[in-house]
């Protein structure tokens, strides 16, 4: 006799854990299947950003067309910060949220044109990202370089502790009941009348509904039911230097290159900005040296006094991502009762509200945000 | 008395030449050098680089390594507080653009294998850099003097020697200089004096030795605990010592040679308390080793010998049990065999219980390493020309598992010569019949030796819950424990959890400890953990120096 549940989820990540504490909390009886250890991979190795507004390089790579089919995800964005915002109170553990704002930075005019832009498409979808000019800059910021001329200060983003984030969420997911599994890679996934028979290495299950949130394992696990998905992991490499004095309570970008700079609990600096590491034969990770320089030279570019500090650790891992940034969330065309939950490249950002529209489309109710115009699979 | 000093605190501190800012502060008794983000006080733990806890403030430099960098005249030195700030800190020295070194063979490592390697490479034939992290190469064993000190014996003496032959050898020697990058290709980045080098090889000897394993107790975070190694750095090299009295513990020959150097510096030792039953009971082990190497055997007995002159007790079966705070000194309490509780009053403890090898490049570059269950530390796999399973890199010496210092040479000679062949594309040369004949006599007098001693780590369940197990990060074993409760997983996943092994010295004390207690949690075996996965960079790395290598790397790599 197989145990049977109303809703399997697939991957124990930030999203699959979201997904199972308010479906648990609204009733359903929930199963997770992690093939690992729960938030191991983008889940607990990001750098803990929480972004709203339109990622800089992406706005001047891919342009303004691009940029407005994207801005409704802002929406997204805006309400997944809010959910981050109390979610301390609702795990009872502080997770360090600081929504201090996130600014962009930039050394010439055309970085500033880029940038006012950027900033009219975002106030379209009501994101506020003031341009600011080099004194005002100063004034909000007084450890950037004189160098920069202006930026984008936009008020919302800010930083949350990753490393505690999924311990928390965890805590909270088995207290509301849910029947976590890990170390179970799910084999096969198979759609039976009535629902789904998933086969795992620690035996079958039944489950009415099925949620996808395998971050960059999604493409194969939506296979197993003929589903594709244009979803790819990347190896991503972030860097921490040595603990000193709070100096930078910002989240700050440069728009000379990739890179999110800011400031851990404990006063280490946390350097990423979605350089890739690289893969080594027999597909392990590896910093990639060049990038881990290159990602360095911006951090102490637009914040001088980085240099004096040391960095003590670099660490990769497998994120995921699709080329046109939207996030993949809704239910598989064709299969019914299949959910994808994908949210590319600042899942961290989007991990609450994720889980709570996944919990509202299983339960077949008014999305929290609606996701016509984010999702792909609502266009 | 020299008319050099440079300022502790404000305080004037004479020196003399060669000292590092460690040793001249210990030999003033100034040894509490930091504090911590929880509070605590820190001094000279290791000595020798490792534990990244002697840090001071130089001349407005944060985090410097008290013993890693040497006293100068004017210097002005402070504590060190957690958070320095970054705004008011010193700005970073120019670093000049970094010079590439092509090079048929890198050797990593100053001490008896890495020289040993250099010496051979050169005699056939090869192009040699040899790297150093310590400012006077010699290595651990060697033990060099700083400044115009004299040797001290034959061992000094011995070390001096092979010094001068790899000077003489024509390998390019770079000391003071410390590798915080490997990767594959081989490509080292290094640091040398706040400038970078960036060294790319044919191929690549590492001979990085090892690092003392301590005995994890309440209170060894305390200044004035310290490795046993570490103090014998202060004697042999600097001829200054870890205060008057002095309590020795752990398990392993080190203890008692050190017991007795330090005595002979004026030291009065307490007792060392060892872990392991008196050799008189393992009489079958100290005959088989005096057969395999009579000569290292006798100085052993002579060893034994002087501490019974000098009146030094050593206890046997007899462990530490904490060290608490007393006024300026430290109280030592330690327990027998018969459960009787002791406590010793002295001015430092010093700690080694065996050793761990210092792998890290060898497993960034992805070399094989099983587990050695006897001795509680990882083994690199290699063949008989000491080539690991990743093509272009050797590994020589104690860094390749507990091998010890004759050992160590023989491995170097036959790393370096390998090396050599294979950058120049010559078939790789075995070694010789005589090189394995000394090789396996070594090995089985190591053997031997550590039946005599204990050379396992700690059992787990001997470490009191209260105990502080990550020294960078504050983190007790009850607090582990607790994140391990939480979720059972991965290595990874406690440290993500528990903050365990993610501060500067990157989990080289706490790392092995972790990695048993996940072991014992999860009922699998230990070797799938392979401690913590080494990270990048190997030793914390001023960004100034990252920027000035980024030149030469070269651009974007997305």
């Amino acid at each position: 006799m197989t145990k049977r549940h109303d809703v399997a989820i697939v991957g124990g990540g930030l999203v699959g854990l979201f997904s199972a504490l308010y479906l648990a909390r609204q009733g359903a009886s929930v199963v997770v299947f992690e093939a690992g250890d729960p938030g191991a991979e983008a889940s607990g190795a990001n750098a803990g950003s929480l972004h709203l507004q339109i990622q800089y390089p992406e706005f001047v790579k891919f342009g303004e067309n691009w940029a407005r089919a994207y801005a409704p995800t802002l929406r997204f964005l805006a309400g997944s910060i809010e959910l981050w915002k109390g979610m301390s109170d609702d795990l009872g553990e502080d997770l360090a949220v600081s929504t201090k704002g996130g600014i962009v930075v930039a050394k010439t005019d055309a970085q500033m044109r880029a940038i006012e832009s950027k900033s009219r498409i975002e106030a379209e979808f009501g994101v506020e990202t003031r341009v600011l000019g080099q004194s005002d800059l100063q004034r909000l910021a007084p450890y950037l370089s004189k160098k920069m001329i202006g930026g984008g200060f936009c008020a919302d983003e800010g930083k949350a502790d990753t490393l505690r984030a999924t311990p928390a969420l965890l805590n909270a997911v088995r207290t509301a009941g849910v029947d976590i599994h890990t170390h179970t890679p799910v084999k096969d996934i198979t759609v039976e009348s009535g629902g789904f028979h998933l086969a795992t290495t620690n035996g079958a299950f039944r489950a009415t509904q099925v949620v996808n949130a395998a971050g960059a394992k999604a493409a194969q696990i939506a296979s197993m039911v003929g589903v594709s998905v244009g979803l790819e992991g990347f190896p991503l490499q972030v860097t921490v230097g040595e603990p000193c004095a709070p100096i930078i309570p910002h989240l700050i970008y440069s728009a000379a290159g990739k890179l999110t700079l800011k400031q851990a609990p404990n006063g280490g600096l946390i350097v990423g900005g979605g350089w890739a590491a690289q893969v080594r034969e027999g597909g392990g990770l590896a910093t990639n040296p060049v990038n881990f320089a290159a990602n360095m030279a911006l951090a102490a570019e637009v914040v001088p006094a980085v240099a004096s500090a040391r960095t003590v650790r670099s660490w990769t891992a497998w994120v995921n991502g699709t080329a046109d940034w939207r996030p993949v969330i809704g239910e598989a065309q064709g299969v019914p009762g299949f959910y994808l939950a994908l949210f590319p490249w600042v899942g961290f950002s989007a991990a609450p509200m994720t889980g709570r529209v996944v919990a509202d489309l299983v339960a077949a109710r008014d999305l929290t945000v609606p996701l016509k115009g984010i999702s792909v699979l609502y266009d | 008395m020299t008319k050099n000093d440079f300022t502790f605190e404000g305080r004037k501190i004479a020196f003399r030449d060669g000292l590092t800012l460690a040793a001249a502060l210990e030999d003033t008794g100034e040894r509490r050098l930091r504090y911590t983000a929880k509070d605590g006080q820190r001094g000279i733990f290791c000595g020798m680089g490792v534990c990244q806890d002697c840090l001071v403030t130089v001349d407005g430099h944060p985090n410097q390594r008290a013993c890693m960098i040497r006293a100068k005249a004017g210097m002005e030195v402070c504590r060190q507080t957690a958070l320095p700030a970054l705004e008011t800190a010193a700005q970073p020295l120019e670093t000049a653009t970094p010079e590439v070194i092509r090079v048929d063979v890198a050797v990593v490592g100053g001490g008896a294998a890495g020289l040993s390697a250099a010496i051979a490479a050169r005699e056939a034939g090869a192009s040699v850099v040899l790297l150093d992290e310590r400012k006077t190469t010699g290595g651990q064993y060697y033990k060099q003097t700083a400044g115009d000190i004299a040797a001290l014996d034959t061992q000094q003496a011995e070390g001096a020697d092979l010094v001068r032959s790899a000077a003489a050898s024509g390998a390019r020697i770079l000391s003071g200089t410390e590798i915080w990058g490997a990767f594959d290709g081989p490509l080292l980045l290094a640091e040398t004096e706040g400038s970078a080098v960036v060294v790319r090889p044919k191929a690549l000897v590492v001979a990085t030795g090892a690092y003392e394993r301590p005995v994890m107790v309440p209170g060894w975070t305390l200044p004035g605990v310290m490795t046993t190694g570490a103090a014998q750095t202060l004697w042999r090299s600097y001829r200054t010592t870890p205060g008057k009295r002095v309590l020795i513990c752990g398990s392993g020959p080190l203890n008692a040679q050190v017991a007795v150097e330090l005595a002979k510096g004026g030291c009065e030792i307490a007792a060392i308390l060892d872990t392991a039953p008196h050799p008189g009971q393992r009489l079958g082990e100290a005959a088989a080793m005096a057969l395999a190497d009579p000569k290292l055997s006798a100085k052993g007995a002579m060893l034994i010998a002087a501490l019974r002159r000098r009146g030094i007790p050593v206890r046997h079966k007899t462990r530490l049990l904490r060290v608490d705070q007393d006024a300026e000194r430290l109280r030592a309490v330690f327990e027998d065999a018969r459960g009787r509780e002791t406590a010793e009053t002295v001015d430092a403890v010093c700690m080694n219980d065996g050793f761990q090898p210092q792998n890290e490049i060898l497993r960034l570059l992805g070399a094989e390493m099983t587990y050695d269950t006897r001795y509680g530390h990882l083994r690199c796999t290699r063949d008989r020309a000491m080539a690991t399973t990743v093509p272009r890199l050797f590994a020589a010496g104690d860094c390749a598992g507990l091998g010890g210092a004759p050992a160590a040479r023989i491995e170097g000679t036959i790393a370096g010569r390998a090396a050599a062949a294979f950058s120049q594309n010559r078939q790789t040369v075995d070694a010789t019949a005589a090189e394995n004949l000394a090789l396996a006599r070594h090995r089985r007098f190591q053997d031997h030796l550590w039946r005599v001693y204990d050379p396992g780590p700690q059992d787990i369940d001997d470490i009191a819950p209260g105990t502080m197990i990550c020294r960078c990060e504050e983190i007790t074993l009850a607090e582990a424990e607790d994140a391990l409760n939480a979720e059972t997983g991965h290595l990874g996943t406690l440290k993500r959890a528990s903050r365990i092994g993610m501060g500067r010295c990157q989990g080289r004390y706490c790392g092995p400890v972790a990695a048993r207690l996940v072991a014992r949690r999860t009922g699998r075996p230990i070797e799938d953990f392979s401690f913590f996965a080494p990270r990048i960079p190997i030793k914390p790395v001023a960004i100034s120096v990252i920027l000035a290598v980024e030149e030469v790397l070269g651009g974007d790599e997305d």
